[in-house]
């Protein structure tokens, strides 16, 4: 018998709930209760487009928070805002402790959004240079940020013929330059073919370091279930969902059984959950119940005089997940 | 202060490492040398048959506003292009951002946004006073060059007119670099800042003006003391002498006021809508 996941509870929420407290910790991160950004109530119109409506964001030091969101949800516009390249029409927020946009909060921050944006004529070296000197850091940064990216032995190739996976590392040499409190990369997987997605996944595992923070919004919900620690799901504008990936998953329980005989194995089942909660179905039982019910269920059924082969927590994946939230709207 | 000596130092490896601000240089300095001095000169050295000249001017008395004593007022003019050249480099030193979306990566940089627009002005003065270099040196050589052909008398200007007349050349060349950058924030692309920049600078101040003007419209006359391109070019012409020389009707004093009037109106512009707008 096999038990696995130990869901946690439903995760959905409305926006203005407290943020689930429950961090599932990766290697060498170790998030603190200390907040690197809130919002509060961020709204946003674009004429009579409501691109965000009183959206608020909670994210702790140290952690990897996954922002997910259907296209148009809101995702670009709360990064912008957060960076101070879009104001808010109503809310505030504080990034590291400043104001977004602010020399405070932008010297602590490194920041890819959307697509990278360099100097087409420039090098990947003088382009780091020239974003080193506005800063005011020591170029010898430069040497260092390139290596992380694996990107030295073309640092001295104009910018304009670099591939998009080259572009994407050096935008990620960029954000790595000021040594930040926090990474903000816009879905900086897109475009990467498999192999440079993999070794984008592995550059953010590496960021993830210590008490750095990453928010990553991603259009690839696997690579979000395996890098972030938590999630914030938004839609219209709101956050709608919220929690770690066990907490999300843990929205809607079910437990797998195969038993023999089947008849007196339905017996005992529907006797302790229901008719209601018990199916069979491509010769197992799918049951509406936790994987805290499994070691209790197991023993009815044993005593029954039923043979279990296998229990199990069916497990959701993220996709799962996003989509009964967000009602199947697609096109992520 | 800091900030904006970082932001400088940034701004001026984007712009000193920039073909297109070299591009630009090129095409003024081999404007200003052929149309400027050679053509000029082969046409009075052999005018065709038939050619007249004005009453009392000869081709002789001509060439000598192709010598070096006269070389300020032909590098102040820049062969007719400084000031849309200037018009060029504003727009693409802003313009350009926004095509390449690169205001998003420097926006996101340390330092705030006023710093990053007081930086950009001072690249483009920084740039023009290279440019008003080159003219001159070129201007400078191709006068000597063509008096020496000619066994002309080599006389050269006062050191402190030169250096008046560049500061000037720089000056009103600002104006017409601010409003290439005002007009590149406020279209937030290059082309149509470009597009109309030059419209107006051709078509307003040089079609309207100098064709209405010459008809001797009153009306033309009264109304160009307000416009920038006719004050740049009654400063401009105010270092002129000699033959052909332009009588200037609005003053150099008054020309330089409502020159700073319109560049801190171009500089309000391009403050208000960086700081305020949004960047997406």
């Amino acid at each position: 018998m096999v038990t696995v996941g130990a869901p946690v509870g439903l995760a959905a929420r409305p926006a203005t709930a407290a943020p689930t407290t429950r961090v599932v910790e990766t290697e060498g991160t170790m998030p603190s209760s200390e907040p690197i950004v809130e919002a509060r109530g961020l709204s946003k119109r674009y004429g009579t487009v409501r691109a965000l409506e009183g959206l608020d964001l909670h994210i702790r030091r140290g952690e990897v928070y996954g922002f997910l969101g259907p296209n148009g949800a809101g995702k670009t516009t709360t990064l912008r805002i957060l960076a101070g390249l879009v104001r808010p029409t109503s809310g505030s927020a504080l990034v590291v402790g400043h104001r977004p946009g602010s020399p405070g909060s932008l010297a602590r921050t490194g920041w890819l959004i959307e697509t990278p944006n360099f100097y087409p004529y420039l090098s990947g070296y003088d382009n780091l240079l020239a974003l080193a000197r506005s800063c005011g850091l020591d170029r010898r940064r430069i040497g260092p940020a390139l290596d992380t990216v694996e990107l030295t032995s073309r640092a001295r190739d104009r910018y304009g013929t670099y591939s998009l996976g080259m572009k994407q590392r050096l935008a990620v040499a960029a954000a790595l330059l000021k040594e930040p409190d926090l990474f903000v990369l816009d879905e900086p997987t897109n475009g990467l073919d498999p192999q440079g997605m993999a070794d984008m996944r592995e550059l953010i595992r590496r960021l993830a370091v210590g008490q750095r923070t990453v928010l990553f919004a991603s259009h690839l919900l696997g690579e979000v279930e395996q890098i972030c620690t938590r999630i914030g799901v938004i839609q219209h504008g709101r956050l709608i969902a919220e929690g770690t990936i066990d907490e999300l998953r843990g929205g809607v329980r079910r437990l797998w059984i195969r038993a023999q005989p089947v008849d007196r194995a339905g017996q005992v089942l529907e006797r302790m959950l229901g008719a209601d909660a018990v199916a069979h179905v491509d010769g197992r039982f799918v049951l509406r119940a936790g994987s805290e019910r499994a070691a209790e269920i197991n023993r009815e059924l044993v005593l029954a005089g039923v043979a279990v082969s296998e229990v199990r927590a069916a497990e959701r994946s993220l996709e799962d997940v996003f989509l009964e939230l967000t009602g199947g709207e697609g096109g992520l | 202060m800091h900030d904006l000596f970082n932001s400088i130092r940034a701004e001026w490896l984007k712009t000193r490492k920039r073909p297109a601000v070299w591009v630009l240089a090129g095409v003024l300095v081999s404007v200003l040398v052929a149309f400027g001095y050679a053509l000029p000169w082969a046409v009075l050295s052999h005018p065709p048959p038939g050619t007249r000249f004005g009453p009392g001017t000869s081709p002789t008395q001509l060439k000598q506003l192709l010598y070096p004593a006269h070389f300020v007022g032909d590098a102040l003019g820049g062969g007719g292009l400084a000031g849309p050249i200037a018009l060029i480099l504003g727009v693409l030193l802003v313009g350009s951002e926004y095509g390449w979306g690169t205001f998003k990566t420097i926006l996101t940089q340390r330092p705030g946004r006023l710093h990053n627009l007081a930086a950009r002005i001072v690249v483009l003065y920084a740039t023009l006073v290279v440019y008003v270099l080159m003219v001159f040196a070129a201007a400078a050589g191709s006068s000597a060059v063509l008096a020496l052909i000619d066994g002309a008398a080599i006389r050269w200007p006062g050191v402190w007119e030169v250096v008046r007349a560049m500061a000037a050349a720089v000056f009103i060349d600002g104006w017409w670099g601010l409003f290439g950058m005002a007009m590149a924030f406020l279209f937030r692309q290059s082309a149509l800042a470009l597009g109309l920049g030059l419209a107006y600078s051709f078509i307003i101040e040089g079609l309207v003006f100098n064709v209405l003007g010459a008809l001797g419209s009153a009306v033309v006359r009264s109304v160009e003391r307000f416009f920038p391109g006719q004050n740049a070019q009654a400063l401009a012409a105010s270092f002129t002498s000699g033959p052909g020389a332009t009588s200037a009707t609005i003053g150099a004093t008054e020309a330089t006021l409502v020159l700073c009037l319109y560049c801190l109106a171009a500089v309000a512009v391009s403050a208000l809508l960086l700081r305020l707008r949004d960047v997406t």
